[in-house]
């Protein structure tokens, strides 16, 4: 039956032409790569190999879930809601009767009580909540190249600003529905002395920006013109401005568009709760504490309005360490993680240890 | 964000880069004829690895296409050729001794001559014919794929060597009478036969100096007087004597003078009667004198066989050499007898003759013939030159040819019989078309009791040449006296020629049908042959139950083969049963091969593979989802309409087993890991959506929310879809089953997938997010800690799922977090002005460690 079954090797056993000067031979390379024979490493996943990694994890996570916790703990934070949402609220009357085109300003004092001294600097930023800053058309809203200073921008505002580029037929500067919702409540801290004295504390304008968006990303048109009226002749104040832009503040470096709270606000907020930065208490020199325990009064001048979206408005007080705000998450969240891998770590081990024993080798070994 | 094009640019691409692996394998490159794969289909890789039906052509598909001439039966005598097998079957283990080394030297070729000399003669011609065509080969290479050695070296049967050498040396009948002299009828009919063999053929002859030369020399029967002379004088100088006829390695250091002494004695006997081709009509007139080989070649349908029989009794005494009778008793003799027959037609052909013919058949019989000394000497459009043992070269009229072709299942030649002057006409083709048209002759009730007992012979033959797995063709001829061809034809033999196998074929068959695939053969042959071959192969093995169905039209044979494969697929018979085997029969021929491809594919809803190389099976190539071509013998019309073009059968072990199931995991792993990377980032972007009032706004720069798929994270997929390799070459090679178990359930897998996905994007969304609560951060500041956790939670990702790493995953994961940050940095340096992006780097540790601690 099976007579025939005999098989083949190559009939033609002979060598095919392959010597120097004859033709090239069609013959693939024999190289690791090609022959896809590349020394590989095959993560297999083995008690050697994961029972270490949960306790490198455990043991590395968390010290550094530790430190950051401590860290965030030694940060005094104080935050005041003075948006007057309560009838007993001191802004609470403000609150109300707002409109923004109203030319006498509404003022409210809330008193606070600091019951630690903040001893490094101490920075104030106004919070907001439940303001989407990052809604896609309101991050559109604006001229880069107008804030920059191009005075063609300044004249000829980019449709992204529309409906806020031009008004009564003049380009609004600076343009755009992020300038023109800007957050223009004016905040001032006393400390009320023990012995009765009301004195206001020293709040730094400048230095709140980035470098980057100061020097670099905005500037006035005209350039280092000291005539900032002159420059911005022609344009029109953003519509809910109570001035215009060459008017934010007296300090020349501080005007126009490169005025820091300005800046500030220009740069939009990732998420709907967000704080900015407000103003810098510089450290006091000496051994006395930038803001000592004791009372406190915020006057805030209520422009802002947040009813109308259901918004809050805070005051925040805060020092900063190296890894920023006061945030326990980062600290909880490395111990959490760290101590999962080290308790999955300790039970996998005993497992391993109790059963693991038959294959202990081909396990270890590798 | 860019799923759809990039996923498909992506999938192009590792296709692309997989067919580059596939055509560099080195264990898919054919020395012999210096070709690699082909791919030339360059988006269907992945089918490689989920065939499930796999249908195969069987001649040069399975087969090498090389035919060799194995055994034939004239007369209803069978000759077992058995020298021709047993050389067939020790070259083979030769071959097999060499294992794989193909690098077959001279050197090599002398060793094994001298280890294998003792074993049979017949090793002195092969080895020494090798060497020599070694040598033409490297000015000739591309003759070889026509004329192969083996198959261009009969050894002839010994039994058909007496026979023949009958009518050259009468004497030796005399001496050996007892042992069953040949009947002239029968003389007729082996002559007849080889005529036939030489001449019912469309070869081209050509010879390594003159290729392709159509007619060398105008030569008629008649000698000039000039060869006349050198007849002579060979016979007077040639000095010969027992013992170089003795010993074998003598005949081989002096062939000459045994051709010479042969040649004259053939060349005294038609010096004697002057060979007339139109004289001799009458068979009294061959005289006593033995001139056999007027006799024996005259076409007698209707002769009476006692008459011719008495005839070759009177062979007359007229003796050449007495030292050849003395070598008949021995075997050892015998064989060199053999050989001096053969060295003779050899010197007679001066040069080398190749043949080159439409199938390998044709060359095998041509070859045969020549090995009988029938050689076929030239071509032209009205005349064959045909060399004839004791006769020399005769000028065959030819008048017409009825070429082959596949609903006759038969040629013929028409020509003017050079020595009787009839018109003759010579068949050849398969059993069933032949035997049909073999009608009894008229003439005497003896001479119709005697063909029938040679139809039953030959049928019997057939049928055991068939279990044998030979491919079988009979050869008829009928004397025209009037028109009518091929129609009541006289049977005068039918021959066997043996299709190797081609290495490695059963090995393949038996690990594809491991791997889960059902392998069909497609073949027009008997089925006898057919079962034979699907045994050799391990197609059926020997417990299989075997379901023979037949059926008449095509219709009916439709629904009887799906009627089948239905009932076994039910019955739940393991792969290797009966679909195993499927016989395309009848003469629709490739059309039906197509057919039975589509009815399967189409109604078994399967991924079909259709591997063959002839022009017959171009339709199936076409019609099955993947079609492989396999460069043969058989030109290139196959491989021009293939997918992929092998050169070997048993490449396509390691294409579909190891290829295959690369490319598909590769492409399936790949594709999830390009969805598991966009869910992860656009997710990202989603779980913002909820912190933005759903208004569509990002947290990331537009342009690295671009280049994330195109740059930063386009090579790991890439990667994963070129380079990995789930389970090792060599493990895929000796394990087929998992071919079948590769294919991973992906409905599950998908879902699995996108979980991960969702699940590693909230974290890495709501760690950052957590972590900048309440703070001022802003938007692209935001934005660029979750990128860039994304980017390195995606990678280590890789990491993680990929089976194997390599250095060239390291440099790419390097490469990959590299550019992000390079670009984060440049960009939002040198274009500050225009994005407020952020810092970088920033929070990525922060983001980055607990997702991943927390998976």
């Amino acid at each position: 039956m099976m007579a025939s079954s005999y098989t083949a090797k190559e009939e033609d056993g002979h060598i095919t032409v392959s010597g120097p000067g004859a033709l090239r031979s069609r013959k693939p390379e024999n190289t690791a790569f090609k022959q896809q024979r590349l020394p590989a490493w095959q993560p297999i996943l083995t008690a050697g190999t994961v029972l270490p990694a949960f306790f490198i994890i455990g043991l590395l996570f968390i010290p550094i879930g530790i430190g950051l916790f401590v860290t965030s703990n030694n940060i005094k934070e104080f935050e005041i809601d003075y948006t007057g949402v309560d009838a007993s609220s001191p802004c609470y009357n403000c609150s109300q009767s707002f409109s923004w085109n109203s030319s006498r300003p509404c003022t409210c004092s809330i008193p606070f009580y600091l019951e630690q001294p903040y001893e490094s600097n101490v920075y104030v930023y106004y919070g907001l909540s439940n303001f989407y800053q990052n809604h896609r058309r309101y991050v559109k809203s604006r001229d880069d190249s107008q804030l920059n200073g191009d005075p063609k921008s300044l004249m000829e505002p980019s449709k992204e600003c529309e409906p806020y580029a031009f008004h009564e037929n003049k380009p609004i500067a600076p343009c755009g529905a992020i300038a023109n919702s800007m957050f223009n409540d004016t905040l001032e801290l006393f400390y009320n002395d023990p012995n009765g004295t009301k004195v206001q504390i020293l709040l730094n304008t400048t230095g709140i920006a980035w470098w980057t968006d100061k020097h670099v990303k905005f500037g006035n048109p005209g350039g280092n013109s000291p005539n900032l009226t002159a420059a911005f002749q022609g344009t029109t104040k953003p519509i809910n401005w109570r001035r215009p832009v060459f008017d934010l503040d007296a300090d020349e470096a501080n005007n126009g568009f490169i005025n820091e709270d300005f800046i500030v606000w220009m740069r939009t907020a990732a998420l709907p709760t967000f704080r900015k930065l407000y103003r810098i208490i510089n450290k006091k020199s000496g051994m006395v504490p930038t803001l000592p325990r004791g009372n406190y009064s915020l006057e805030v001048v209520y422009n802002y309005p947040v009813r109308s979206f259901e918004g809050r408005k805070r005051m925040i007080l805060s020092t900063i360490s190296w890894m920023g705000g006061k945030n326990p998450f980062l600290g909880i969240a490395y111990i959490t993680v760290g101590s999962v891998c080290f308790f999955l770590g300790v039970v996998l081990l005993l497992i391993h240890h109790k059963c693991g024993n038959r294959n202990n080798n081909a396990d270890i070994s590798n | 964000v860019l799923i759809p094009i990039s996923l498909y640019v992506s999938i192009e691409v590792v296709k692309l880069g997989q067919i580059y692996f596939i055509h560099n394998d080195l264990d898919l490159y054919n020395q012999q004829l210096d070709s690699r794969i082909q791919c030339r289909a360059l988006n269907i890789t992945e089918d490689l690895g989920q065939i499930q039906y796999l249908f195969s052509d069987k001649t040069g598909t399975l087969t090498e296409n090389k035919m060799v001439f194995r055994r034939c039966s004239i007369y209803g005598v069978e000759y077992p050729h058995e020298e021709n097998a047993r050389r067939l079957e020790v070259y083979e283990a030769d071959r097999s001794e060499e294992g794989s080394g193909r690098s077959v030297t001279l050197q090599s070729g002398r060793s094994r001559s001298l280890s294998c000399r003792h074993s049979s003669v017949s090793l002195h011609t092969l080895t020494a014919e090798e060497e020599e065509e070694e040598l033409t080969n490297h000015s000739q290479p591309s003759t070889r794929a026509f004329c192969s050695r083996v198959a261009k070296e009969v050894l002839p049967d010994p039994e058909l060597v007496r026979k023949l050498n009958w009518f050259l040396s009468p004497a030796l009948a005399l001496s050996d009478g007892s042992s069953g002299a040949p009947s002239s009828l029968e003389l007729t009919y082996i002559t007849d036969f080889f005529l036939a063999l030489a001449i019912c053929n469309s070869v081209v002859v050509s010879s390594a100096s003159q290729p392709r030369h159509v007619v060398r020399e105008e030569q008629t029967s008649l000698k000039s007087l000039e060869e006349i002379k050198t007849m002579f004088q060979r016979l007077s100088f040639s000095p010969f004597s027992a013992l170089s006829i003795l010993s074998p390695p003598q005949i081989k250091a002096s062939p000459h003078s045994l051709a010479h002494r042969m040649f004259a004695r053939g060349k005294t006997g038609s010096l004697d009667f002057p060979p007339s081709s139109n004289s001799t009509t009458d068979e009294s007139e061959s005289s006593l004198e033995g001139t056999l080989e007027t006799s024996s070649l005259r076409p007698k349908p209707d002769l009476s066989s006692r008459v011719m029989e008495g005839n070759s009794g009177q062979t007359a005494g007229r003796e050449v050499k007495d030292d050849v009778i003395d070598s008949k008793t021995d075997g050892a003799r015998q064989d060199a007898e053999d050989l001096t027959l053969e060295e003779d037609c050899k010197s007679e052909a001066d040069e080398e003759l190749l043949y080159e013919a439409e199938s390998p058949d044709e060359a095998a019989l041509v070859y045969a013939a020549q090995a009988y000394c029938c050689t076929l000497r030239g071509r032209s459009a009205e005349s064959l030159t045909v060399d004839l043992p004791g006769i020399g070269s005769l000028s065959v009229p030819l008048l017409h040819i009825l070429p082959f072709d596949s609903d006759r299942k038969k040629m013929s030649v028409v020509v003017r019989h050079p020595l009787t002057g009839q018109v003759v006409v010579y068949t050849k083709g398969a059993d069933s078309a032949i035997m049909d048209l073999t009608g009894a002759p008229k003439g005497a009730d003896e001479a119709q009791e005697i063909y029938r007992h040679i139809r039953e012979q030959t049928q019997n033959h057939l049928d055991s040449y068939a279990r044998e797995g030979l491919r079988t063709l009979c050869i008829a001829k009928k004397v025209l006296e009037e028109e009518e061809l091929e129609i009541s034809l006289t049977l005068l033999g039918s021959t066997g020629i043996v299709d190797r196998l081609q290495e490695e074929v059963p090995e393949t068959i038996e690990a594809l049908q491991k791997a889960g695939i059902k392998v069909w053969i497609l073949t027009g042959d008997k089925k006898e042959t057919a079962v034979n071959i699907a045994y050799a192969c391990k197609l059926l093995g020997p417990n299989d139950q075997l379901l023979t169905a037949s059926c008449e039209s095509k219709d009916a044979c439709a629904a009887l083969l799906l009627e089948l494969q239905l009932e076994v697929d039910r019955s739940g018979v393991p792969a290797a049963g009966n679909p195993g085997k499927c016989r395309s029969d009848g003469g629709a021929g490739f059309i039906l091969k197509s057919q039975v491809v589509r009815l399967v594919r189409d109604q078994l809803a399967v991924m079909t593979l259709a591997v063959g190389d002839g022009a017959n099976d171009v339709s199936m190539i076409q019609v099955a989802d993947v079609g492989i071509g396999i460069s043969g013998q058989e030109g290139m019309q196959a491989v021009m309409s293939s997918d992929f073009a092998i050169s070997r059968f048993k490449h396509l072990r390691k294409l579909l087993l190891v290829h295959g199931h690369w490319c598909y995991a590769r492409l399936a792993n790949m594709i999830l890991y390009f969805i598991y990377k966009n869910v992860m980032f656009v997710n990202l972007l989603f779980w913002y959506q909820f912190f933005c009032g759903f208004s569509g706004s990002v947290m990331t720069n537009a342009w690295v929310l671009i280049l994330f798929n195109l740059l930063f994270t386009s090579v790991p997929p890439l990667l994963c879809g070129v380079l990995d390799q789930h389970t090792a070459a060599h493990t895929l090679m000796q394990l087929p089953q998992l071919y079948s178990a590769s294919k991973v359930s992906v409905p599950h897998m998908f879902w699995v997938t996108v979980l991960d996905a969702f699940y590693q994007s909230l974290v890495c969304f709501f760690v950052p997010y957590c972590a900048f609560a309440g703070s001022s951060v802003s938007v692209l500041s935001f934005g660029s800690p979750i990128n860039a956790s994304a980017l390195l939670i995606i990678l280590l990702h890789q990491v993680i799922e990929s089976p194997t790493l390599t250095w060239i995953h390291a440099l790419v994961w390097l490469l990959s977090a590299a550019s992000y940050f390079g670009f984060v940095l440049l960009f939002e340096s040198g274009d500050v002005t225009l994005c407020s992006g952020g810092f970088a780097g920033g929070n990525n540790d922060d983001g980055g460690g607990p997702a991943e601690g927390g998976r």
